[in-house]
C-alpha cells in the first residue's frame, strides 16, 4: 500500500512539476444511530451516504450502534438510516439527517435517530359479537393536500379467522384506523333481492372504536416500536342499496368496466409513501346495464372506462361522486375521452441570459386518488418549446420540477388558476386552457442559522418558511417550505419568489397532518417576519419553538 | 373422493306460520347455534334472490311474506364448508335447521433455541398424498402456508377435512426466493425445513369438522453448516438458473434455492450435513410465491452432492436438454374421450415445474419442456362417472420413457341402497363410505324421504360403510362392514340401524 502512494506520488511530479492538481480528498463521516424514543444505541441499522454523482456510501452499525462511512465527497451530504429490517413486519421508516463535509474532513460523533416499526392490532367484530374475518383494516392518513383535508389510505391489514388483524406502521405519525369489507368483483346485474328489507345490512366502513364518520373516530398516535393490542372495532352496518342503470363509453351502449369505492378514504400518497387499494370492479352488460348493490347511504366515488384490449391505457374515463341515499337509485354515466392540453415553459419575466434545464427535470403528473393506468403518466421532459399532453378529465397532481440553482418555479397554471394548490383537472379550465409552468430568476436566498439561547448551532431542527400571504391553515401545506439543518445548525434555501415571510424552527419535522400544520399555524406569531428582495441574500437566526 | 360439504336436516313442516321462511344454522360437531351466517334463498328461475338473510345470535334467520313454492338455500360463513338445501314454502310456511362443518385449524409458535421468534420463516401444511409417496412437494397443490409473524406466531385455518403434515422452512426456501427474488439465509439459522415435530417421524394432524390445532410449536435447533458452490456449464451467454438443493431422503422441499451469477457461478450457505440432489433449471427471471418461472425452452441439470463435515467447492452442473412425453388417452366406453392431466412436481426445485396438458383420445399429444425429475398425475374431466386407471407418478430423472405413456380412463363404480331407520325419521341417520386404503376419504350420503342413499364416482378397491346418527363427523369404523367395490360396477345395498339405535 504505502509502495503504491509512494509511485503514485512520484508519477504525479513527474508530470507537471510546477503545477500540481491536488486529487479532492476523500472525507468520512462517523456516529451513532440510536432509537428516537429511548435513546439506546441501534445494532444493526443500515446506515448509507449521499455522494453524487457517484453512488451512495452504504453501512451498517455495529454491536454498539456505531458506524463510519469514509470515501465521501465534500458537499451537504444526507444520511438515510433505518433500523433492522425484520422480516414480515414491513419497511422500518427511513431518518434523515444532513451532514456539511469539508474536503478530507473526518466528521465524527454524528448522531442519527430512527424509530422502529410499531405494530397494532385487534379484533373486528358485528353486530352479534362475531369476529369478521377477511376484513380489511386501514390505517388512515390524514393530511392537508391541494386546498383539502384529505383521508388517505396508508398501511393495510386484513382480519383472519379470528377476525384479528395486526398492523405494521412507521411510528410518529397520528392515523384513524378504519375496518372495511375487502373490495370484490362486482357482477353486471347484482342478484340481491328486489325487496330491500329482504336483503342483509350493508358493511359500513368503520373508524374505530366504532363510528361511521371521521367526527367520531379515535386518532391512534403510535411511538416508535410501539406493540398496541386490543385496538377492537365494531362493524356498523345500515340499509344495503341498489343503483340501477346503465353506464357507457363516451355515450354509445356497450360493455364497459366499471369500478366503485366510498369517495372517503382514498388511494394517494402521504408521508413517505402511498397505498393504492382496489375498488369493487367488474364489466356491464353487453348493453351497458348494471344493477349495483350492497351500498350503504353515503358518497361513492364511481370509475367507468372502455375495457383496454391488454394492460395498457383505455381510451376514455370517466369519473364522478354518486351520492346514495336512503332508497334504491338509478345511476347514468358515461366516460369521454382524453383531453388535450396544449402546455409551455415560460418566463415571468426577460428570460436570462443563459440558462440550462437539467437533465433529469421532468414534468411529472399522476392521478390524486387512484392508481395510474399503464402509461398513463409518462413524465414530459421539460423544454422551452411548447408541448402537448393527452389526460383524462380526472383530478391529477402536478410535482413541482427539479429546477437549476438560481431558478425558482414561480406558479404552474391552467386556465389562468393555480394548480400547486388545488388539483389540476385537465378539460375544467376556463380562460386559458393551457397548462404553464412559470419559472423566474429574480429570487432570493434564505441561509437560516437555528441555535439555542446560549447560541449554541442545533443540528436536525427543521426551518419552515410560510409566504405571508397565504391567509388559511388549507392552503398553507401546499405553500409552505422547509429544510432541515446540518451538523452546524445551518440550511440554506433553494431560490425563493422575493417577498414577505414567516420563518421559525421546530424539531417537530414538517409533515401535511392536521396536527403539525394547526401546530405551525398556531405557532406563526411567534415566527420571524423577513423580506426577501429579488437576488438576495438574507442570514437569519432562529431559536426553535416547540410545535403543540 | 371427496367429503360431502354438510350434513342437513329437513323438518317439514315444522313450528311455523304462514308464508313465513324461517330457520336455524348449528355448527355441526358442537350443535351450537352459528351467529353471522349467511342465507341466500332463491326461486328457480328467478334472476334475483328472494332473500339475502344473515342469521342472529341465536343462529336464527327468517324471511317473511314470500310466495309459495320450492327454494333453494345456500348456507355459508367464513371457515365453515357451506351447503345447499331445498325446501317446498307451502301456506304452514317452513322451518329448517342446516349444520355446518367447521374448517380446520392449525397454529403455534416458530422459535430458534434460545426462545427468540423466527419472523419471516414460513409455515406450510402439506395434504398427505395417497400411496406411497409421503408428501407432495410445495408446488401447486393445495397447500396453505403463511408467515411467521414478529411474535413467532403462525395460523393456518379454513383447512378442509383430510390429513395433514406441517412444516417449517427457514433460510432460502423456495418461497422466500419466490416472493422476494432474494434468499437470505441469517447465518445463526442457515436454511432448511423442520417438520412437525421431526424430520425424521412427522405427525399426522387429522381434519374431519371443527379442529383446532394451537400448540404445534417448532423449535429450530441450528448445528454445523456449510456451504457448496460451484458453476453451471451455460448453454449459451445470459443463462439464469435457478438451483435447488434437496435431501435425497426428502426431495419435496428444497433446503436452500439460488441463483446462479451471469458466468453460471453459484453458491449455497448454511446447509446442514447430508445427502443432496443438486438441481438446476434455467429460469425466464420471472417469479411468483411458486418460485421462479422456468425459461421459455429450458434446459435442466443435476448431480449429486453429500456434505460430510466440511464444506463443498467446485461442484460442476452440465445441463442437459428437457425431456419430452407423449401421452395416448385410452378411455374406455362410456368414459370421456377428452380431459386435461396435470402434471405436479413431486420435488422442490425452486421453479415452478407444474404443468397442465390436454389429451384427447385418438390423439397423441407430446409434451416437450419437461425437468428430470418426478411428477404426480391427474386427470381432471374424467369424473364422476370415470377415473384415472393408470400409474399415477411419472419418474422422468433416468430419461423419458421412450414409448407413448398412456392414461387409462376406466368406468367408476356407483353404489345404491337402503337404510332401514326403524321408528326413527329418516333425517335422523346419514350413511359412511370410508376407502380402506385412504382413511381420511369419507363420504356421507343423506337420505331421501324414502330412505334411499347413493355414492357415484367409486374407484375399484375395499370401502367400509355403515349408518351414522346425523352430526356425527366421525363414523366408529368398528361398527362398519368391509367389502370389495369392482370397477365399474353397479351395487345394491341394504342396510339396517342397529336396534338400539333405532328405537
Amino acid at each position: 500500500m504505502k509502495t503504491l502512494l509512494l509511485l503514485t506520488a512520484g508519477f504525479a511530479l513527474a508530470q507537471a512539476p510546477d503545477a500540481q492538481v491536488p486529487i479532492p480528498a476523500k472525507g468520512s463521516i462517523s456516529g451513532m444511530v440510536r432509537d428516537f424514543d429511548t435513546g439506546a444505541p441501534v445494532a444493526g441499522a443500515d446506515i448509507s451516504a449521499s455522494n453524487p454523482p457517484a453512488r451512495p456510501v452504504g453501512g451498517v452499525t455495529d454491536a454498539q450502534g456505531r458506524f463510519t462511512l469514509s470515501n465521501i465527497d465534500a458537499g451537504r451530504i444526507q444520511l438515510s438510516a433505518n433500523a433492522p429490517r425484520i422480516q414480515g413486519a414491513g419497511f422500518p421508516p427511513l431518518a434523515r439527517k444532513f451532514v456539511t463535509l469539508g474536503q478530507g474532513q473526518q466528521v465524527e460523533s454524528i448522531e442519527v435517530q430512527v424509530r422502529t416499526i410499531a405494530q397494532i392490532s385487534g379484533v373486528v367484530t358485528d353486530q352479534n359479537d362475531q369476529p369478521v374475518p377477511d376484513i380489511s383494516v386501514f390505517l388512515v392518513a390524514r393530511e392537508y393536500q391541494l386546498g383539502e383535508l384529505r383521508y388517505i389510505f396508508a398501511a393495510p391489514a386484513r382480519t383472519d379467522d379470528q377476525g384479528k388483524y395486526t398492523l405494521n406502521s412507521a411510528p410518529g405519525r397520528t392515523y384513524l384506523l378504519l375496518a372495511t369489507r375487502s373490495p370484490g368483483r362486482a357482477d353486471a346485474i347484482s342478484s340481491a333481492p328486489a325487496d330491500p328489507r329482504l336483503r342483509r345490512p350493508s358493511v359500513v366502513p368503520t373508524y374505530y372504536p366504532g363510528v361511521d364518520t371521521v367526527a367520531g373516530a379515535q386518532a391512534i398516535t403510535l411511538q416508535s416500536g410501539d406493540k398496541r393490542e386490543n385496538l377492537n372495532i365494531k362493524l356498523q352496518r345500515a340499509a344495503s342499496l341498489c343503483a340501477e342503470g346503465s353506464l357507457s363509453a363516451t355515450g354509445a351502449p356497450g360493455e364497459v368496466t366499471f369500478n366503485y369505492a366510498e369517495a372517503s378514504p382514498h388511494s394517494g400518497s402521504s408521508g413517505d409513501g402511498g397505498l393504492f387499494v382496489g375498488s369493487n370492479s367488474g364489466k356491464t352488460e353487453a348493453d351497458g346495464k348494471v344493477r349495483i348493490c350492497d351500498l350503504h347511504p353515503g358518497q361513492y366515488r364511481f370509475q367507468v372506462y372502455d375495457t383496454p384490449t391488454a394492460l395498457g391505457t383505455p381510451a376514455t374515463f370517466g369519473t364522478g361522486l354518486a351520492t346514495v341515499t336512503d332508497r334504491d337509485g338509478a345511476i347514468v354515466f358515461s366516460s369521454l375521452p382524453k383531453v388535450k392540453v396544449p402546455g409551455e415553459m415560460i418566463w415571468a419575466e426577460e428570460p436570462p441570459a443563459s440558462f440550462t434545464i437539467p437533465a433529469n427535470s421532468n414534468l411529472i403528473i399522476s392521478p390524486l386518488t387512484r392508481a395510474p393506468f399503464r402509461e398513463e403518466t409518462r413524465a414530459t421532459p421539460l423544454q422551452l418549446a411548447p408541448f402537448t399532453m393527452d389526460l383524462f378529465g380526472d383530478d391529477y397532481t402536478v410535482q413541482r420540477p427539479t429546477l437549476p440553482a438560481g431558478v425558482y418555479l414561480k406558479d404552474i397554471t391552467y386556465g389562468d388558476k393555480s394548480v400547486l394548490r388545488a388539483p389540476f383537472h385537465p378539460g375544467s379550465a376556463v380562460g386559458d386552457a393551457k397548462l404553464k409552468v412559470i419559472l423566474a430568476h429574480d429570487g432570493g436566498t434564505l441561509n437560516a442559522h437555528v441555535a439555542d439561547k446560549e447560541g449554541k448551532p442545533m443540528a436536525d431542527q427543521f426551518v419552515i418558511l410560510l409566504p405571508a400571504n397565504i391567509t388559511s391553515e388549507v392552503t398553507f401545506a401546499d405553500a409552505a417550505i422547509s429544510g432541515q439543518t446540518d451538523q452546524n445548525g445551518s440550511w440554506t434555501s433553494a431560490s425563493l419568489a422575493p417577498g414577505k415571510y414567516y420563518v421559525l424552527a421546530s424539531r417537530t419535522p414538517f409533515d401535511r397532518t392536521p396536527e403539525t400544520i394547526g401546530g405551525l399555524w398556531r405557532a406563526r406569531v411567534k415566527a420571524k417576519d423577513i423580506e426577501i428582495a429579488p437576488k438576495a441574500r438574507v442570514d437569519v437566526t432562529i431559536e426553535p419553538i416547540a410545535i403543540q | 373422493m371427496f367429503l360431502r360439504s354438510a350434513l342437513v336436516i329437513l323438518l317439514l313442516p315444522g313450528l311455523a306460520w304462514s308464508q313465513t321462511l324461517a330457520g336455524r344454522v348449528l355448527e355441526d360437531h358442537t350443535g351450537a347455534p352459528l351467529a353471522s351466517a349467511n342465507v341466500k334463498v332463491s326461486r328457480p328461475g328467478d334472476r334475483f334472490l328472494a332473500a339475502d338473510l344473515e342469521t342472529d345470535r341465536d343462529g336464527r334467520f327468517q324471511a317473511a311474506g314470500l310466495p309459495a313454492g320450492a327454494y333453494s338455500l345456500e348456507i355459508s360463513k367464513p371457515n365453515f364448508a357451506g351447503t345447499k338445501l331445498t325446501a317446498t314454502l307451502s301456506s304452514a310456511g317452513a322451518n329448517l335447521t342446516a349444520r355446518l362443518i367447521k374448517r380446520g385449524v392449525i397454529a403455534g409458535h416458530v422459535r430458534d433455541l434460545q426462545g427468540q421468534p423466527i419472523a419471516g420463516a414460513v409455515v406450510m401444511v402439506m395434504p398427505k398424498s395417497r400411496g406411497s409417496e409421503a408428501l407432495r412437494s410445495f408446488g401447486r397443490t393445495s397447500t396453505a402456508s403463511t408467515n411467521v409473524d414478529t411474535r413467532g406466531e403462525y395460523r393456518i385455518h379454513n383447512l378442509p377435512p383430510g390429513e395433514y403434515v406441517a412444516v417449517v422452512s427457514y433460510g432460502a426456501s423456495t418461497r422466500a426466493m419466490g416472493s422476494s427474488g432474494r434468499a437470505s439465509t441469517p447465518p445463526n439459522l442457515g436454511s432448511g425445513f423442520l417438520f412437525y415435530p421431526s424430520n425424521s417421524k412427522p405427525d399426522t394432524l387429522s381434519v374431519t369438522g371443527g379442529e383446532e390445532y394451537r400448540n404445534i410449536d417448532f423449535t429450530i435447533v441450528t448445528g454445523a453448516a456449510y456451504t457448496v458452490s460451484g458453476k453451471v456449464e451455460l448453454p449459451a451467454p445470459n443463462s439464469w438458473f435457478i438451483l435447488g438443493m434437496m435431501r435425497t431422503d426428502q426431495p419435496g422441499l428444497a433446503v436452500a434455492v439460488a441463483e446462479s451469477a451471469a458466468d453460471g457461478t453459484f453458491k449455497f450457505t448454511g446447509l446442514p450435513a447430508a445427502s443432496y440432489r443438486l438441481v438446476a433449471a434455467t429460469t425466464a427471471r420471472a417469479r411468483n410465491g411458486q418460485g421462479f418461472l422456468l425459461a421459455e425452452t429450458p434446459v435442466f441439470g443435476f448431480t449429486r452432492v453429500d456434505i460430510a463435515g466440511q464444506n463443498v467447492e467446485g461442484i460442476v452442473v452440465t445441463p442437459d436438454a428437457a425431456r419430452t412425453v407423449i401421452f395416448n388417452l385410452r378411455n374406455a366406453p362410456g368414459c370421456p374421450a377428452a380431459a386435461q392431466v396435470e402434471l405436479t412436481p413431486l420435488e422442490d426445485w425452486g421453479s415452478n415445474l407444474y404443468r397442465a396438458v390436454n389429451v384427447a383420445a385418438g390423439k397423441a399429444a407430446s409434451t416437450s419442456g419437461l425437468a428430470p425429475a418426478r411428477y404426480a398425475l391427474t386427470a381432471s374431466g374424467a369424473g364422476p362417472v370415470c377415473y384415472l386407471e393408470s400409474e399415477a407418478i411419472l419418474d422422468l430423472a433416468e430419461g423419458a420413457p421412450s414409448a407413448p405413456v398412456d392414461l387409462v380412463f376406466a368406468p367408476a363404480a356407483t353404489i345404491r341402497g337402503k337404510l332401514n331407520t326403524g321408528t326413527k325419521p329418516t333425517g335422523a341417520f346419514a350413511v359412511a363410505l370410508i376407502s380402506s386404503q385412504d382413511a381420511t376419504a369419507v363420504e356421507f350420503a343423506t337420505l331421501d324421504a324414502q330412505a334411499r342413499f347413493s355414492f357415484t364416482g367409486l374407484k375399484p378397491g375395499r370401502y367400509r360403510m355403515g349408518p351414522v346418527p346425523a352430526g356425527q363427523k366421525v363414523p366408529d369404523i368398528g361398527k362398519m362392514f368391509e367389502f370389495e367395490v369392482r370397477g365399474g360396477s353397479n351395487a345394491e345395498i341394504e342396510l339396517a340401524v342397529a336396534a338400539e339405535e333405532a328405537r
